[in-house]
C-alpha cells in the first residue's frame, strides 16, 4: 500500500453482485422475462430474457480471481505470451472475502487499504441492459429491481461518507427511466451510472442526446447529482459485426459478447469508441449544452480517447461552427469527470483536461484492477503533492459536492 | 505553373475524373439494365441504384462542378464567419474537358507542374456500397464501369495517367478474374474500397484467408493497391445513433464526421493486418489515398498497445506489418510532421485531391505545407519518387 498523508477517495470500487440482486424485488409478473438461475448441464447459469447470458464467465463469483491478477496483461507485460485464462492465475473461494457481498466487512477492508470512501459500481449489472434489449418493459424492471436491492445491501449513500453504490439507470423508455431516475433521487442516490453507447428503444439504438431524454437529464442538472458512464455492454459491440472473421452461427464471430474471450481485431479497432462515440453524441446533440450543470464521469473507460476526442470536436468545430453554440472542447472540461486507466499516460492527459478533471479509480476488487487501491499514485510520479491530492480525493469530491 | 525550387518528379497520388453518364450504363449488362438509372426529378438529374435514388453526389452528371480547391480556405483556416457549404463553395464551373478524357489532362498536368497521377473516378464508389447484398451484380457492375473507364481512359495513358480499375471483392474467384482482365490492359494501380468485403454469406473481413487467391494474385503481378476514402457503410454506425439515412458526404455534420471520418480506413488497415493478410503477402503494397493521415499514429499505439498484451494473437509484430506494406497519402492540414516521423518519408505520397472542391487548387502548393527543414531527398520522395517506384515508372 502507497503511503499518503491523506485518506484517499476511490472513484471506481465494485461488489460482485448477490444472486438474488435482480430477482429480490423482481416484479413477479415479469419475473420470467428478466434475470432467473438454471441447471444446465449440471452448472448453474445465469438466464437473461430466457437465454443463458455468458456476460461474466461465472455470474456467482465463486470461486473469484485475485484483485490485480490481470496487472500485468494491462500493463503490456504479458512478455511469456501467456493467454488470458492462465494470467487469471489462481481463484480464491468467495467466502475469504466477506467485503465484496458485504457493506461492514468492505468498510473493515477499506479501512486497511487506507480509503475513506469509494464509488460502488456493478459488475454483472453492466451487462444486462444489452440482454435485455428487445424487451424495454422488463429491462426497466429488472434495473428497477436491481436498485432496490442496491440500497438494501449497499446504501445509495448511509450518511457516513464512506459508500456510495449508484444506481444503475437504462434510458431504453424515457418516461419509465425518468420514473426511476425520480425514484432513487428521493431515495438519496449521490451518482447514478449508466453505461456508455447508444440506447436501446427496443428495435434499434438512439443517442443518448436525442431530445426524447431531456427530462433525464435535466432532473440531473437540477439535481446537481452526477451520472457516471461505466464501461458495459452496448451497441457499440455491433461496430464489428461486418469485419467478423467466422460465418454466422458458427460459434464465434457472429455471437453475443463473451467475457474476456478477446480477439486482437476488436481491441486494436474499436475498445475505445463506446465511450468516445458517446460523449461526441451528447455534445454534437446538444445536450451539454441545453444543461450546462449537468455532471458527468467517465468510469472505467481508460482516458487515451480523450486526446483525440478532443482534436476530432475542435476540428469539427472549425470547420461547422454552425452546429454549435458554445465551443464543444469547452463543454467537455466544464462537465465531464474521467478516471484513467492505471497504465495511461497520466501526464499527457494532465496537459490536455486539466488536473481538476482527473480521477483516481482502482476498479478493486476486478482482475484488471489495482490489488492495492491506493498503488495509483505510482502511476503519477511526475505529480506534486497538492496534483496527486486532488487526483486521489479532492476531484472526486468535487464531482459529488 | 512551375516552381523553380521543384526539381524532380511529381506523382500525384490522388486526381479524379468525372464520370458521364455513360460510366455505369454503357456496358450493364441487359439483365441489370434497371440497376443504375438516371432520372428526373424536378427538373433535376438523380441516380437512381436498383430504383432508390440517392444524394452521394448532389449533382450526378457533373455538366457543372464546384471550382477546384473550392473548399480549400474552410480547410486551412476553418471557418469562422459560420457559412454554409453552399456559401463557401462558390459559382460551379461547366465540367472542364480534363476532367472527361486524358488528351488534355495531359495538358492541365503540365500546367500544374505534375509529371504522373492516379486518376480515380468520383461517383463510382457509390455503386459497391449500394449493391453490397447482391454480389453478382455488384461484380457486373464495377466490370461494365470498368469497361467503360478503360474506353475512355485506358488504365495507363502515356505512363503518366494510370487510371483506376475498380475491384470488388464479394466473390474471390470473380474478384480474381475481374483483376487479370485489368492486368492484360495495363493497370498499374487497381481500386480497392477501404470497407468490409460483402459475399454471398454477409460481410466479413478481407484479411481472411477466404480472399488470399486475389492477394495472392495481386502479390505476383506487382499491381499496387489504392485504397481511396469511399462509402464504406459507415452510415450504418452513425445511423445507430442519429436514424437512418443515406451516407451524404457534403452535408455538413459534426457527429457523423467523427465517426465515420477516418474510421473505414483504421479498421481495414486493422483487419487486414489482425486477420494476417499482409503477413501472407509481405510483397503486396497499399496506398490509403484521400483517406487522411491524422489516424496513423493512434493506429500504430493501438497496434503496439494489444500486442504488448496478446503477442501470440499476431503472426508477426503489427507495426512491422503496417509499416512494410503500406503507403500513406496524408492530407496537407494533418500535421505531416508527425506522420513522416511515425512511418518515415519513404511512406508517405502526395496527393491534391485535384479537382474536387475539397482537394487543391494548386496541388505542388503541397510541398509548402511539408514540414521547414525537411531534407530534399525525402521531399522528392514523398512529392514523387516513392509512388513512381510502386507504379514501376521513372522518378
Amino acid at each position: 500500500m502507497a503511503a499518503l498523508d491523506f485518506k484517499a477517495f476511490d472513484a471506481d470500487n465494485h461488489y460482485y453482485e448477490a444472486e438474488d440482486a435482480f430477482i429480490r424485488y423482481i416484479e413477479p409478473a415479469m419475473a420470467k422475462r428478466c434475470m432467473q438461475w438454471a441447471e444446465v448441464g449440471g452448472k448453474r447459469r445465469l438466464l437473461v430474457g430466457g437465454k443463458v447470458n455468458k456476460f461474466i464467465p461465472n455470474p456467482r463469483f465463486d470461486p473469484i480471481a485475485r484483485p490485480g491478477s490481470l496487472e500485468d496483461y494491462f500493463r503490456g507485460r504479458n512478455t511469456d505470451g501467456l493467454d488470458l485464462k492462465t494470467m487469471f492465475g489462481d481463484l480464491d473461494p468467495l467466502s475469504e472475502h466477506p467485503g465484496y457481498r458485504d457493506r461492514a466487512a468492505r468498510l473493515r477492508l477499506m479501512d486497511e487499504q487506507g480509503l475513506e470512501g469509494a464509488l460502488l459500481f456493478p459488475t454483472l449489472g453492466v451487462g444486462m441492459q444489452e440482454a435485455l434489449k428487445r424487451d424495454v418493459p422488463a429491462l426497466h424492471a429488472a434495473f428497477t429491481a436491481f436498485n432496490r436491492w442496491l440500497d438494501d445491501d449497499w446504501g445509495f449513500d448511509r450518511g457516513d461518507g464512506r459508500l456510495y453504490a449508484a444506481p444503475m439507470i437504462t434510458l431504453a423508455d424515457p418516461a419509465l427511466a425518468a420514473q426511476e431516475v425520480e425514484r432513487v433521487l428521493a431515495a438519496g442516490a449521490r451518482i447514478l451510472v449508466m453505461v456508455p453507447g447508444p440506447v436501446p428503444d427496443g428495435e434499434g439504438y438512439v443517442s443518448p442526446g436525442h431530445p426524447r431524454f431531456d427530462p433525464v437529464w435535466a432532473q440531473l442538472d437540477e439535481a446537481g447529482v452526477p451520472m457516471a458512464l461505466h464501461a458495459g455492454l452496448s451497441g457499440v459491440q455491433q461496430y464489428g459485426k461486418v469485419w467478423r472473421t467466422t460465418d454466422p452461427g458458427s460459434g464465434s464471430g457472429g455471437g453475443d459478447f463473451e467475457g474476456f474471450k478477446h480477439a486482437v481485431f476488436p481491441l486494436v479497432a474499436f475498445q475505445e469508441r463506446g465511450i468516445s462515440d458517446t460523449f461526441a453524441a451528447l455534445i454534437c446533440h446538444g445536450v451539454l449544452e441545453r444543461f450546462p450543470h449537468l455532471r458527468l464521469a467517465s468510469i472505467e473507460n481508460g482516458a487515451m480517447w480523450v486526446p483525440s476526442l478532443l482534436r476530432a470536436l475542435t476540428d469539427g468545430y472549425g470547420k461547422m461552427p454552425f452546429s454549435f453554440e458554445e465551443h464543444p472542447v469547452e463543454q467537455f472540461k466544464r462537465q465531464v469527470w474521467v478516471a484513467p486507466y492505471y497504465e495511461d499516460d497520466m501526464a499527457l492527459l494532465k496537459d490536455v483536461l486539466g488536473i481538476e478533471r482527473l480521477l483516481f479509480g482502482s476498479d478493486f476488487p476486478h482482475a484488471e484492477g489495482l490489488p492495492e487501491p491506493t498503488d495509483y499514485v505510482k502511476d503519477i510520479p511526475t505529480f506534486d503533492d497538492a496534483e496527486v491530492r486532488k487526483v486521489m480525493r479532492d476531484n472526486v469530491l468535487e464531482l459529488m459536492a | 505553373m512551375t516552381r523553380h525550387d521543384i526539381d524532380y518528379t511529381v506523382v500525384d497520388a490522388d486526381n479524379h475524373l468525372y464520370e458521364t453518364p455513360e460510366a455505369f450504363t454503357r456496358y450493364l449488362p441487359e439483365e441489370h439494365r434497371k440497376a443504375v438509372q438516371y432520372v428526373q426529378i424536378n427538373g433535376r438529374t438523380k441516380i437512381a441504384i436498383r430504383g432508390t435514388i440517392s444524394d452521394y453526389i448532389p449533382n450526378p452528371t457533373f455538366e457543372v462542378v464546384a471550382a477546384p480547391g473550392a473548399h480549400e480556405e474552410l480547410y486551412r483556416r476553418g471557418n469562422p464567419d459560420g457559412k454554409t457549404l453552399r456559401e463557401l463553395t462558390g459559382d460551379p464551373i461547366r465540367c472542364p474537358d480534363w476532367a472527361r478524357e486524358p488528351v488534355s489532362r495531359l495538358a492541365k498536368l503540365d500546367d500544374l507542374g505534375i509529371d504522373a497521377a492516379l486518376m480515380f473516378p468520383t461517383l463510382a464508389s457509390l455503386l459497391e456500397e449500394r449493391m453490397r447484398d447482391d454480389p453478382d451484380l455488384a461484380h457486373a457492375a464495377v466490370h461494365a464501369f470498368n469497361r467503360w473507364l478503360h474506353d475512355e481512359w485506358t488504365f495507363n495513358y502515356e505512363d503518366r495517367i494510370f487510371a483506376t480499375p475498380v475491384i470488388t471483392l464479394p466473390i474471390v474467384e470473380k474478384a480474381v478474374e475481374e483483376l487479370e482482365w485489368c492486368l492484360e490492359r495495363g493497370a498499374r494501380a487497381v481500386l480497392i474500397r477501404p470497407a468490409p468485403a460483402w459475399g454471398l454469406r454477409g460481410p466479413r473481413s478481407p484479411g481472411m484467408p477466404e480472399f488470399d487467391p486475389l492477394w495472392a494474385r495481386i502479390q505476383e503481378a506487382g499491381v499496387l493497391v489504392a485504397m481511396h476514402a469511399s462509402d464504406s457503410g459507415y452510415a450504418d454506425i452513425a445511423g445507430m445513433w442519429e436514424g437512418r439515412g443515406e451516407f451524404l458526404p457534403f452535408k455538413p455534420n459534426p457527429f457523423r464526421s467523427m465517426v465515420m471520418g477516418s474510421r473505414p480506413i483504421m479498421d481495414t488497415m486493422a483487419a487486414l493486418v489482425c486477420h494476417g493478410a499482409l503477413t501472407r503477402f509481405p510483397d503486396v503494397r497499399i496506398a490509403t489515398v484521400e483517406n487522411g493521415g491524422a489516424w496513423v499514429r493512434p493506429l500504430i499505439a493501438n497496434f503496439a498497445g494489444t500486442y504488448k498484451k496478446m503477442p501470440h494473437e499476431f503472426p508477426e509484430h503489427p507495426v512491422e506489418t503496417f509499416n512494410r506494406n503500406v503507403y500513406v497519402n496524408p492530407f496537407w492540414e494533418d500535421g505531416l510532421a508527425g506522420l513522416i516521423e511515425a512511418i518515415g518519408s519513404d511512406r508517405v505520397l502526395f496527393g491534391s485531391d485535384f479537382p474536387h472542391p475539397e482537394g487543391m487548387a494548386d496541388p505542388l502548393s503541397f510541398v509548402d505545407d511539408l514540414p521547414d527543414g525537411l531534407p530534399r531527398a525525402d521531399v522528392a520522395r514523398i512529392m514523387g519518387g516513392n509512388l513512381a517506384g510502386l507504379l514501376g515508372i521513372a522518378a
